[in-house]
């Protein structure tokens, strides 16, 4: 066998090939890779991975306790400038308020990307709800809209927002490029397709949809509605969300 | 002499698939990409394979070669080595012309790196494929 053992000369240019081999691929792993900018912006969907989804009503995130008397569904894009006003002004300051242990409000967050361009937001979401920091990340995305609304691969944005707000970028960064969610974000969106959903933002208080002329897409009007709730259980049949 | 230049191949394509695998881990912000488009086939759906990411794929099969290689050359494992090498290498060459073809035909991009891979998975299977040892042996 002409291959084998340590045979002189032969065998020692091997090792020393082998052994520059390892110490030069060493060097290039610790050195290689570019800065985010620089990446390409990730595959485009394929229509069937975007219709071929079924509606999942279990797909959205939730907060507040289960058996909350108002159940608030919200169909938001993070591209969308009246969602982030509704979520500022609205939504954060409801869940802060009532949605905590005992409140009178379950929020259930349901993505709904009207366009190709938010779904990198709805995995930055998604895969931060992977640490246990959904919340955080959906309200920064709307917050610092700005600061990726613009770019064809917002990736590195999103690691740098969720290292500020002291998260794991890396692996935010992994979830991101694997998609990970996407089904889920796509069935929440083919859920809200079933029930109607049109435009965003779209809420629903306890199964009945909100026109967005009523009182129910001001603070002072949910706030009221949770108060009464609150105070008794009569007042949590949400009447007249619907008109 | 043709385990060594197997290992060789092999500890090429080691580091080739772990820059791959930890650029899906999050390790590296993009892919150093001289030609063609790297990132779109790396964040393909396609990248992906039996739930694990291609790359991790490619990491074991270029460590069980590489590993096999060593020890063959080493005169350790004659019976059951060549025989390991053998299938891997067949299955290193066709998974890499299943990837290839999904490139050029389904993702319609090629990344640098799988092809330098492919490469080498060819190198490798040409280098412990029957004819080339009956050559040798020949000669």
């Amino acid at each position: 066998m002409a291959a084998k053992g340590n045979n002189g000369g032969g065998a020692r240019w091997f090792y020393v090939a082998l052994a520059g081999l390892v110490v030069a691929g060493a060097a290039w792993l610790f050195t290689a890779g570019g800065p985010e900018g620089d990446a390409e912006a990730p595959a485009p969907l394929s229509l069937a991975e975007t219709t071929a989804i079924e509606a999942d009503p279990a797909a959205g995130t939730a907060i507040g306790p289960e058996d909350a008397p108002v159940v608030i569904y919200d169909f938001s894009d993070y591209l969308c400038p009246h969602c982030r006003d509704f979520n500022a002004m609205v939504g954060k300051l409801l869940r802060r308020e009532f949605a905590g242990p005992g409140g009178p409000l379950r929020w259930v967050s349901y993505e709904f990307p009207l366009q190709e361009a938010s779904i990198p937001a709805t995995l930055a979401a998604h895969c931060a709800g992977e640490q246990g920091r959904y919340w955080d990340m959906h309200d920064m995305l709307f917050a610092r809209v700005d600061a990726w609304a613009r770019e064809s691969n917002p990736t590195g944005t999103f690691v740098d927002l969720a290292e500020e707000m002291g998260m794991d970028g890396r692996a935010l960064r992994s979830c991101i490029r694997e998609r990970r969610g996407l089904r889920q974000i796509l069935g929440a969106k083919q859920y809200g397709v079933e029930l109607g959903v049109t435009g965003t933002p779209t809420i629903f208080v306890n199964g009945e949809a909100v026109p967005r002329t009523n009182q129910y897409y001001s603070y002072p009007g949910l706030a009221a509605l949770l108060r009464d709730a609150a105070s008794g259980p009569a007042a949590a049949e949400a009447g007249g969300a619907g008109s | 002499m043709r385990y060594r230049g197997v290992a060789l191949l092999a500890l090429a394509g080691l580091f080739v698939s772990l820059y791959l695998w930890l650029y899906h881990l999050g390790f590296y912000g993009a892919l150093i990409c001289g030609a063609g488009s790297c990132d779109v086939v790396q964040t393909s759906r396609w990248a992906r394979f039996l739930g694990q990411p291609v790359a991790a794929w490619g990491v074991a099969w270029y460590v069980v070669v590489l590993g096999t290689a060593l020890a063959l050359q080493a005169g350790r494992w004659e019976t059951g080595g060549r025989g390991v090498l053998a299938a891997a290498a067949w299955a290193g060459v066709a998974f890499s012309a299943y990837l290839t073809a999904l490139e050029l035909f389904v993702i319609h991009a090629i990344c640098m790196w799988c092809v330098i891979s492919a490469g080498l998975a060819t190198g490798i299977f040409l280098l412990t494929a029957p004819w080339g040892r009956k050559r040798r042996s020949a000669a």
